[in-house]
This record gives structure tokens, C-alpha cells and sequence, in this order.
């Protein structure tokens, strides 16, 4: 019989231990807890850090070297601060975005970004992938934004863009594209609130 | 700001579009975890020994001792026995184990471990807070004495306390585990709030407690303990199941100071048998 239950026994859970617990595990060096979260968040790591980088090879890499991380660094995760989905989520953007900007490559990249940044259907989210409902809803929400703002959004989070970047991409002046990014990501918050 | 400063949360449910079964191996990810950090607890082990310990919760309960006042000292503790009373069974333990172990001890008496102290519970009954403030401090002194005396060789030696017999530097961290929680049973009667030990005190108190856990069919069950003097345990025979529990909780349920059903555990596999080392747990407590 195989079961997790959460005590006291009357509050009997059958979704698995949460994120909390498995950090805390981990923590004093549980490793099976490290593979349940891997079991639970490699698809969202990995499938992130292959489309920043473009690069099978390079989302590998930073799949381990993310929960590497967590293993090292269990501490730094915070469960009154957000989700592990998030912290995972984030961390993985980061060092996409890094490799992204290391990689020789990246002004092709880029390029393949920006000219199809305001096409979805170009930039082809989603190809090929299971969609969650959060997923879904996520895609209507980015979907839903102003062109402009969608454009700003796609090209700092996909195209690992900086301000500047978005503003040389969509010729247009660096506070504008400042504007545009914080009301398409202001909208989005407000979108998705209660996702998470 | 660049896109790293997209809000957490924000960045996490973008990436819910892009989810993708990783070709990573996840035995090579925990392998390559294995090598950059050991599957132990983040906390490092204690630095000092199990005397250091037993010190530190003495200083623990002289410290809620000094604030007893005349109007707690027949308030109900524990057990039966008044604030008085009890403080009163602290006194005689200290000084049962200081006669047990000292030159001349034939080792501490088994039995009932309250009643092997009447005499001086009737006592601290009669003691007002202060003077039995001073007699545990004077007993605590005589005994710390003694221990700090005793080189490696005696501290493994072993000695019986109460119904447990093993070696004197276990004993010292069963003493721990008594004097952490009839200090929480004074702090409870009178209102104070809880206190619990300092890392160190708590990563020997749960190894100490560990062994016996095991004893009593823990061995087939994977137990993970988490917070603060947490660690691994794996099944030693043929694994049935698994236990999940905060380190604190679980020293709490340990001396019977925390009920089964509002114990806070993540049991897997065999369920029942993870329930049932849990129900027999508080068979390690003294009282």
C-alpha cells in the first residue's frame, strides 16, 4: 500500500507531500525528497530553460544545475514568500537568460525573437506541449494584452531582453518600452491573480 | 529593471507554457546533487559533547526557576505534582544521579522514576521558590562536577537511570530530554511561554532517541525528521513504510508531551505501522 497522510488523521491528504515539506526534507539531506521534486517540476524547468535558450543541450544543464541548487541551497527557498513552482520558475529564467547572453548565438536568437514578437502564432507558444488549465489561462491573459505591451512582455521574458533591448527591438524609446512592459505585466498580474 | 525583475510568480506561470518532459536522467541530477552537498542535514553536527548539553538545560531551568514567584508554587504541573512539587522531583533527580554515578554508586535504582523521588518532592513542596531555585543549583552544581570529571572512557560506561540502563553520556541526554520538558511543564503551569533547545541540544536528543526508535520496529520505516536537529534515518531491514515529522514535534511525543492526534506527520507505505511507532513512542518517556 503505498499513501501519504497528513496527521492529524482526520485531515487525511491524498495529494503528496507539499513543497514545504519536501524542501524541509531535503534540508536535512533527504534525497528522496529531491526526486520527488524533480519528478514534480522538471517538466516546467526544463520545458522554460528550452525556450529561452533554444537549446536542448543547454535546458539540460540548467535543469540540474537548478536542482542542484536546491539541493545546496534549500535555505534560500521561503514558503511564506511563494510558491517552489515560482522559485524554481524564476530561478530557471535567470540562468536561461544568462546562458542566453553567454551563448555566441544570441544575437540570431534574438533577432528570430524580435521579428516575431508580435505574432504568437509565429512564436508558436505552446507547440507542441501538454497545456495545463494554469497554462491556458496563462496563454489568454498574454494573449488579451494590447500588442504593444504583449510585444514588450514576450521580448524581456522569451527574448531575455534588458529595457534597452526591448526599446532597440520595437524602435521606440527606452521609457516607453519601460511603460509598456509595467502595464502589460501590471494587467497580467491582475489576470492571473488567484493563479499560482 | 530588466526582464529578471518580472515578478516570481509572474515568470513562474509564463513558464507553466512551456512545461516539457526533461530527457535529463533523474538518477544523474541526484547523483550530481550527491557530489556537490552529502545527503546530511545542512546544520553542522555539535561541536561540544553531551556534558555541555546536560549543562545548558540545567541553565535552562534555573533560568525559569528565578522567575517562580510564592502564588505558583501549588499550581498544578504535571502529573499530579504541584509547580513545587515537581521542582522538588528536579532536586532529587539531580541528586538520585549524582549518588548513582558518584565513587562509591552502585549505578541509579530502576523503578518508579517519580516515586524514587517523594522524598524530595514532599520537600520541595515545602521549599519556597527561591530556596528551591538555590537547591537546584546546588545539586546541579555537585553533579555537573562529577560529570565534567569523567573522561570518555567513563562517559561510555554504562549506568542505569530509572527503567533505562546504557551508557552514562545516553543518560545524560535522556536527563536532557526531562529537564527540557519538566521545564516546559513548569513554563505551561504558570503561563510562561514554550521553550525549546538550542540546535546542538536537539541534534543529540533526537540521535540519542533514534536508536530506540529503532528498537521498537522503527528499523523498517524510513524516518525523516525535519527543522533543526533533523535528519535521516534510513530503514536498516526491509523498508515498509515512512515517517515525516518536525524534530521537535517529534522529541515532544517522545517524553509524552504531545498527543498522537495532534502530532503533525507525513506517514507513507505502511501506514499503520508508521502509526504504530509513533503511538509508542512516548513508551521512551520517564513519566
Amino acid at each position: 500500500m503505498t499513501m501519504t497522510i497528513v496527521r492529524p488523521v482526520n485531515t487525511a491528504s491524498s495529494t503528496g507531500p507539499t513543497d514545504a515539506s519536501l524542501v524541509a526534507r531535503i534540508a536535512v539531506g533527504d534525497e528522496r525528497a529531491l526526486r520527488t521534486v524533480y519528478e514534480r517540476y522538471s517538466p516546467l524547468v526544463y520545458g522554460l530553460a528550452r525556450r529561452v535558450t533554444a537549446s536542448t543541450a543547454h535546458a539540460e544543464e540548467i535543469t540540474q544545475e537548478v536542482f542542484v541548487y536546491l539541493w545546496q541551497n534549500p535555505d534560500r527557498f521561503d514558503a511564506e514568500r511563494g510558491t517552489l513552482r515560482a522559485f524554481l520558475g524564476a530561478m530557471t529564467h535567470r540562468r536561461s537568460v544568462d546562458e542566453v547572453r553567454r551563448n555566441t548565438r544570441r544575437v540570431a536568437r534574438e533577432d528570430r525573437v524580435g521579428q516575431d514578437a508580435s505574432n504568437l502564432d509565429v512564436l508558436d507558444i505552446g507547440e507542441g506541449i501538454e497545456r495545463s488549465q494554469t497554462a491556458e489561462r496563462v496563454r489568454a491573459a498574454v494573449l488579451s494584452l494590447p500588442e504593444q505591451q504583449r510585444e514588450a512582455v514576450l521580448l524581456a521574458y522569451f527574448g531575455g531582453c534588458t529595457f534597452r533591448q526591448v526599446a532597440e527591438r520595437l524602435s521606440i524609446p527606452e521609457g516607453t518600452a519601460k511603460s509598456r512592459l509595467r502595464l502589460g505585466l501590471g494587467k497580467l498580474a491582475g489576470l492571473l491573480e488567484g493563479l499560482g | 529593471m530588466t526582464s529578471e525583475d518580472l515578478s516570481p510568480e509572474l515568470g513562474a506561470l509564463l513558464a507553466s507554457l512551456t512545461e516539457l518532459p526533461p530527457s535529463n536522467d533523474p538518477a544523474a541530477v541526484v547523483t550530481a546533487a550527491l557530489a556537490a552537498r552529502a545527503a546530511a542535514p545542512l546544520q553542522p553536527p555539535p561541536t561540544d559533547g553531551e556534558v555541555a548539553a546536560f549543562s545548558r538545560a540545567v541553565d535552562d531551568v534555573q533560568h525559569t526557576l528565578r522567575l517562580l514567584s510564592n502564588d505558583d508554587w501549588a499550581l498544578p504541573a504535571v502529573n499530579g505534582l504541584s509547580v513545587g512539587e515537581l521542582v522538588g522531583h528536579l532536586i532529587g533527580t539531580q541528586l538520585e544521579m549524582m549518588v548513582g554515578l558518584g565513587p562509591d554508586g552502585a549505578g541509579i535504582a530502576g523503578g518508579d522514576h517519580i516515586e524514587a523521588t517523594r522524598e524530595a518532592i514532599v520537600a520541595g513542596a515545602a521549599m519556597g521558590p527561591v530556596a528551591a531555585a538555590d537547591e537546584f543549583a546546588r545539586a546541579s552544581a555537585l553533579l555537573l562536577d562529577h560529570v565534567n570529571s569523567l573522561d570518555a572512557r567513563e562517559l561510555e560506561e554504562t549506568a542505569t537511570f530509572g527503567p533505562i540502563t546504557a551508557e552514562i553520556r545516553v543518560l545524560l541526554l535522556l536527563r536532557v530530554f526531562e529537564l527540557w520538558t519538566h521545564d516546559n511543564d513548569l513554563r505551561s503551569a504558570v503561563g510562561l511561554h514554550r521553550v525549546e533547545p538550542d540546535p546542538d541540544r536537539l541534534w543529540m536528543m533526537t540521535r540519542a532517541a533514534m536508536p530506540l526508535v529503532s528498537a521498537m520496529g522503527g528499523d523498517r520505516l524510513h524516518v525523516v525528521l525535519t527543522g533543526t536537529g533533523g535528519g535521516v534515518w534510513p530503514a536498516t531491514g526491509s523498508e515498509v513504510g515512512e515517517i515525516v515529522v518536525d524534530a521537535v514535534d517529534f522529541c515532544r511525543r517522545v517524553a509524552n508531551r504531545m498527543p498522537l492526534d495532534e502530532l503533525h506527520a507525513e506517514l507513507s507505505g505502511d501506514v499503520a505501522a508508521a502509526e504504530r511507532v509513533l503511538h509508542d513512542l512516548v513508551a521512551l518517556a520517564l513519566d
